[in-house]
């Protein structure tokens, strides 16, 4: 074996060191190299050299490890008549030399070289690991470093042996071994040049090594930036890139469905024209502050897209730096946040509405938290409440119930609130609550609010102050109570003046007396002097004196019957009248009265007809009054009838007298047929002058009949004629009448 | 002809009834007051007697009554004249004493008949006095 160290710092291929090799090589190679035939040396260092080249050639176009190793272990057998060869590699965990590739007469010689960098392993490649230079064996049968194999070696013809590290960046990275079929094969020339060998393969492998990871760094960033563009092509954020200047070189397609743009449009500064005019300068500030302080901008703004619908994004950029920590240009994102802006804005609302209603609502509220037994806090309360406390806000708001209502009130409101947490329900109370403001009565009610877990975690409360009804209620009590004492003062101002109105009554009667007796004592004179002269009892008279007397009769008798209607009506109204109930001839009335018409009747060319029915005798009434409403009935008649007849006819129905006076005059128009017998109504008012009269002749009637026992009634056509008729009872006084014959 | 006292404060009403009976042929007495007729009826002892209710001093009920409490005059006709006519004023008058009842303003037609009409149910008390 020939070990390299005494020059560890010269390289192996140096020519210089030859020498030295040669005295360290033992000497048996020596006298071999130098007995051999020169033809043979050639030969073999020839091949030695083709094998150089055909490496150099396969190092030059293969760049792959494995087939680099492969092709190399072939070159070896085939161009440089090696009888096996093969390459290992250290593993970098187990530290031992695993084959990577081989070629030749192979046995299981390689299998048993676990050749590792621990030097208590023997063994020649353990050795080249260790040391760093080739080993070689010259004669298998003799060296002990193959001593382990030896038989094995022997058996498969190798002869001869070498062992090449692969050195690179100063570490063993494997090994090349060949092996010969004669003894010593390798010479100092073949060595040299088998040492370069293996600094080649050494580069080579280095440099695929390095080209491999390039590559492999190409695929990852190839990887990386597929990766990269398929996150933005498929992201919901819209992405950009953008130069220095703000132009943008890149957008996303979420990019471009936020902003309504397409990618054309959105490139360079097309975007700006997309941002909302309010938007504009608040953004471009916000940008160059960012910029100045080299942090990332961050805004929030509005895009208008093309068909007017607006954005809302949240924005979002970082300044990309090159190694000198220029800025190259931006990378950004924008969110569309329009919902959250929608939402935000539906919900600031909402609160602003709550808030209004809240602050705005008459009735007090407030808004408390639970804190634990006993212990509420105001949270919140709203105008209504500190009007009525006439507290402030920073009196109450924070602050624990018991501190903000005076004792003893607040003990019954403590209760209430156990109450309201206990049931879990709304309760309601009515309340007298002293605050600085003065004494108000509440109606209270209080809500808990329960958490997630079911507990009463607030309370809500509430109340309707009703100290104006109750005020109310008070004021109409206490006005109930002073009607009922004007009612009854009204009351007894009322009896006092039925009595003072009954003495005026009486006062009355004896008025209308005193007036019927003082009105009648004068027209005695008139009516009895006027009578006596017509008499001629002073002596006679000529044809106008009597007729002028005459006319001076007939108004005091007409001046006389107006006193007594009128003192008939008094009597009516004051329930004064009063009838009389004796027998007599109705007949005989009948036709007394018709005598007293007669002339009337005869005056206006009018027929009076009378039928009275066979059998009527003897009736029990008040003869005047009978009288009385005949002569009415009668004079009526002929007043208001120009030319026809004025018929009365006297019937009997069952137990009813019946007379009916018919005319045929001008007849009562149905609408005032209903008020006939009212007093006062003489119809037609424009008829005053042709018919004197009182209108109360028919008043007294109604009322006389009625007195009597009977009714009386009117039916008329206007402008053909009318009929009053009227009964009278026939049974004896006190006998009981049957139905009336209209009823 | 009879005898006829007449009592009545107004005068007129004096002078017409006074005349309708004297035209008749009798003989008219008048008093002015109540007091003054129940004196004259006492002396002159008349066959008939108007009376007048409303009068001064003593009004026409009391002096019927006082007339019929006289035995003497106790069956001579009083025939009240009056111009009372309120309801009851002539039960009144009838339950004074009076036996009839003539309301004013007269009738000249028939006022005379009313007043005959009294004595004739008992002529032999005027025939008596006769």
């Amino acid at each position: 074996m020939s070990a390299n160290k005494q020059n560890p710092g010269a390289s192996p291929q140096s020519s210089q060191r030859s020498p030295s090799k040669r005295e360290n090589s033992s000497l048996p190679a020596r006298a071999d190299i130098s007995n051999a035939v020169p033809e043979v040396r050639l030969s073999k260092l020839n091949r030695t050299y083709a094998l150089v080249s055909d490496v150099n050639q396969t190092i030059a176009s293969v760049h792959q490890t494995q087939e680099l190793f492969e092709t190399i272990c072939r070159s070896a057998i085939e161009q440089g008549g090696f009888r096996m060869a093969w390459i290992g590699l250290i593993d970098p965990q187990t530290k031992q030399v695993k084959p990577a590739a081989s070629a030749g007469e192979i046995d299981s010689l390689l299998e048993k070289q676990n050749m590792t960098l621990d030097d208590s392993v023997g063994g020649f490649t353990a050795a080249a690991l260790r040391t760093g230079e080739h080993v070689v064996i010259h004669e298998s049968e003799g060296d002990p470093n193959i001593a382990p194999w030896r038989a094995d070696a022997l058996q498969m013809g190798y002869r001869a042996s070498a062992v090449f590290p692969l050195m690179v960046a100063g570490e063993v990275r494997g090994t090349l071994n060949v092996y010969a079929a004669e003894p010593d094969f390798f010479g100092d020339d073949q060595l040299t040049l088998l040492d370069e060998m293996a600094a080649d393969i050494a580069f080579a492998l280095e440099f695929i090594a390095e080209d491999e990871q390039r590559r492999l760094f190409v695929l990852l960033l190839r990887e990386s930036e597929e990766r990269y563009h398929t996150l933005a092509r498929i992201s919901p954020v819209g992405i950009f890139r953008a130069d220095p200047n703000g132009a943008t070189t890149y957008v996303n397609p979420a990019w471009c469905a936020i902003t309504g743009l397409s990618y054309e449009k959105g490139m360079g500064m097309g975007w700006l024209d997309a941002i909302h005019p309010d938007d504009k300068e608040t953004l471009s500030r916000n940008w160059q502050q960012s910029t100045y302080q080299g942090r990332p901008s961050y805004a929030e703004y509005r895009f208008v897209r093309p068909d007017g619908t607006v954005a809302w994004v949240m924005g979002q950029a970082v300044p990309e730096l090159n190694s000198e920590q220029q800025i190259i240009g931006y990378v950004g994102t924008v969110t569309d946040i329009t919902e959250r802006k929608r939402a935000e804005a539906a919900l600031q609302a909402s609160e602003r509405q709550h808030s209004l209603i809240f602050a705005s609502i008459s009735d007090i509220l407030f808004y408390i938290a639970v804190e634990a037994e006993d212990r509420y806090r105001f949270l919140s309360v709203n105008s209504a409440f500190l009007k009525a406390t006439g507290l402030t806000e920073g009196q109450v708001i924070g602050k624990l119930v018991q501190e903000v209502i005076p004792e003893p009130a607040h003990a019954l409101v403590l209760e209430k609130y156990r109450e309201a947490l206990r049931a879990k329900k709304a309760v309601h109370w009515e309340e007298v609550s002293v605050y600085p403001a003065g004494k108000r009565h509440g109606e209270v009610s209080v809500t808990p609010i329960l958490g997630t877990d079911g507990n009463c975690t607030h309370l809500i409360g509430a109340v309707h102050d009703v100290t104006e009804r109750v005020r109310a209620e008070a004021e109409l009590h206490r006005l109930n109570a002073e009607l009922e004492e004007r009612v009854a003062q009204r009351t007894e101002e009322l009896r006092d003046a039925m009595i003072r109105a009954q003495d005026a009554d009486r006062m009355k009667s004896a008025f209308l007396a005193t007036m019927s007796h003082e009105l009648r004592t004068p027209l005695n004179s008139i009516i009895g002097f006027t009578g006596v002269l017509l008499q001629e009892l002073a002596g006679p008279l000529n044809a106008e004196q009597s007729k002028q007397l005459g006319m001076t009769r007939d108004s005091a008798r007409h001046l006389l019957a107006l006193i007594n209607d009128v003192l008939d009506i008094s009597k009516i109204e004051a329930g004064q009248l009063e009838v009389a109930r004796a027998p007599f001839e109705i007949r005989a009335t009948i036709e007394d009265t018709l005598r007293t018409v007669s002339p009337q009747a005869q005056k206006k060319g009018l027929a009076l007809a009378a039928a009275i029915a066979p059998g009527i005798g003897v009736v029990v009434s008040d003869r005047r009054r009978v009288e009385q409403i005949l002569l009415n009935l009668l004079s009526n008649a002929i007043k208001f009838t120009e030319r026809g007849e004025v018929r009365l006819e006297c019937r009997m129905l069952d137990r009813w007298l019946e007379i009916s006076v018919t005319d045929t005059g001008i007849g009562i128009r149905p609408e005032d047929l209903g008020r006939l017998f009212e007093p006062f109504q003489q119809l037609e008012s424009g008829l005053n002058r042709l018919h004197e009269g009182t209108g109360l002749g028919l008043a007294i009637c109604k009322n006389l009949v009625s007195l009597l026992g009977g009714q009386i009634r009117a039916k008329s056509e206007w402008g053909v004629g009318s009929t009053f008729s009227f009964t009278l009872p026939l049974a004896q006084k006190g006998a009981s009448h049957g139905a009336h014959p209209d009823h | 002809m009879a005898r006829i006292l007449i009592i009545e404060d107004n005068e007129q009403n004096l002078y017409l009834v006074t005349f309708i009976l004297e035209k008749r042929n009798h003989v008219v007495t008048a008093a002015r007051d109540g007091r003054r007729g129940i004196q004259l009826a006492e002396e002159i002892r008349p066959e008939l007697i108007l009376l007048d209710i409303q009068l001064p001093l003593m009004d026409g009920y009391t002096v019927a009554a006082e007339l019929r409490r006289n035995p003497a005059l106790e069956r001579t006709p009083i025939v009240a004249v009056t111009s009372y006519a309120m309801a009851g004023d002539r039960e009144r008058i009838l339950a004074a004493g009076c036996n009839g009842y003539i309301e004013k303003p007269i009738n000249p037609d028939t006022f005379l008949a009313e007043v005959l009409a009294h004595l004739a149910p008992d002529p032999s008390a005027g025939a008596k006095e006769k």
